[in-house]
């Protein structure tokens, strides 16, 4: 692929996926200023499901166009978006079961559990990935991000929680985790190591 | 690790992209191995050299071999 057609490519998707967040700010805007009920929330889960989709599909185009396209990232992109569907559905069932069944004892727990399967799917879906991944070089940059990620919880959780202790800073939950990771994670991805 | 990839590379016309392929690994990957970005695995530089049909320390050069010359 010519240089041109790349830097192309890079401006397209720079545009899309700042048009995509300057909407959702809007959408959520929306939804903190003005009560828009469950109608307003499902309108939201549906737009945020429809730019993460456009957003997987547009990065897996980049990657290919780019000839840094692998099986084991397609197969990837795909489980993390199974993921996330199941997760908003499984947030948005156990906060509507708990408000309106108010459940006790074990069916309480396998409610609140509901949230936490699409997150472990993802778990699953980034393990997948370094087992799946033919690419050496790739495997060796997504191995790099994860240490990167873990050690950017693991620091982050250790300050928080002394903070927390010496009552400086609110709770914070420990589902938490998860995304603290996965911007460590996202974060080393997108910087280019200068030497492995 | 120093390496001679490029040229070789020039020497047959061919691009990353090329070379990638008959590789079966990324651009990405060919380019990180070029710009000393990253060493390759010792099977990845094998199947390199047998790809130019070179001996293996006819495409890349080893890191004491490189200072010792004063490079």
């Amino acid at each position: 692929m010519a240089s041109a057609d790349r830097a192309s490519s890079r401006t397209g998707f720079a545009a899309l996926v700042i048009a995509e967040a300057v909407v959702l700010a809007i959408g959520a805007a929306a939804m903190i200023f003005y009560d828009l009920g469950i109608a307003g929330a499902i309108g939201m889960a549906v737009l945020v499901a429809a730019f993460t989709y456009t957003l997987f599909r547009a990065g897996e185009r980049r990657a290919i166009e780019s000839g840094n396209f692998s099986p084991a990232m397609g197969r990837y992109n795909r489980r993390m978006l199974a993921a996330g569907a199941i997760y908003v559905v499984g947030l948005f069932t156990a906060i509507w079961a708990h408000d309106e069944l108010h459940p006790n004892g074990l069916a309480a727990f396998a409610l609140a559990s509901l949230p936490s399967v699409g997150v472990l799917w993802m778990v699953y879906a980034m393990g997948r990935l370094l087992a799946e991944e033919e690419d050496e070089y790739q495997r060796h940059r997504h191995i790099r991000a994860s240490l990167f990620g873990l050690g950017t919880l693991l620091t982050l959780a250790t300050i928080w929680g002394f903070f927390e202790q010496f009552d400086l800073v609110p709770h914070v939950p420990t589902w938490a985790a998860v995304p603290v990771f996965a911007l460590g994670l996202g974060f080393a991805s997108c910087s280019p190591w200068r030497r492995s | 690790m120093n390496n001679r990839l490029k040229v070789l590379r020039a020497e047959r016309n061919w691009s990353q992209g090329d070379l990638a392929d008959r590789l079966g690994v990324s651009r990405q990957s060919v380019n990180a191995i070029e710009t000393g970005k990253y060493d390759p695995s010792l099977p990845l530089a094998f199947r390199i050299a047998e790809l130019f049909g070179l001996a293996i320390e006819q495409v890349f050069t080893s890191p004491t071999q490189h200072q010792s010359r004063g490079f």
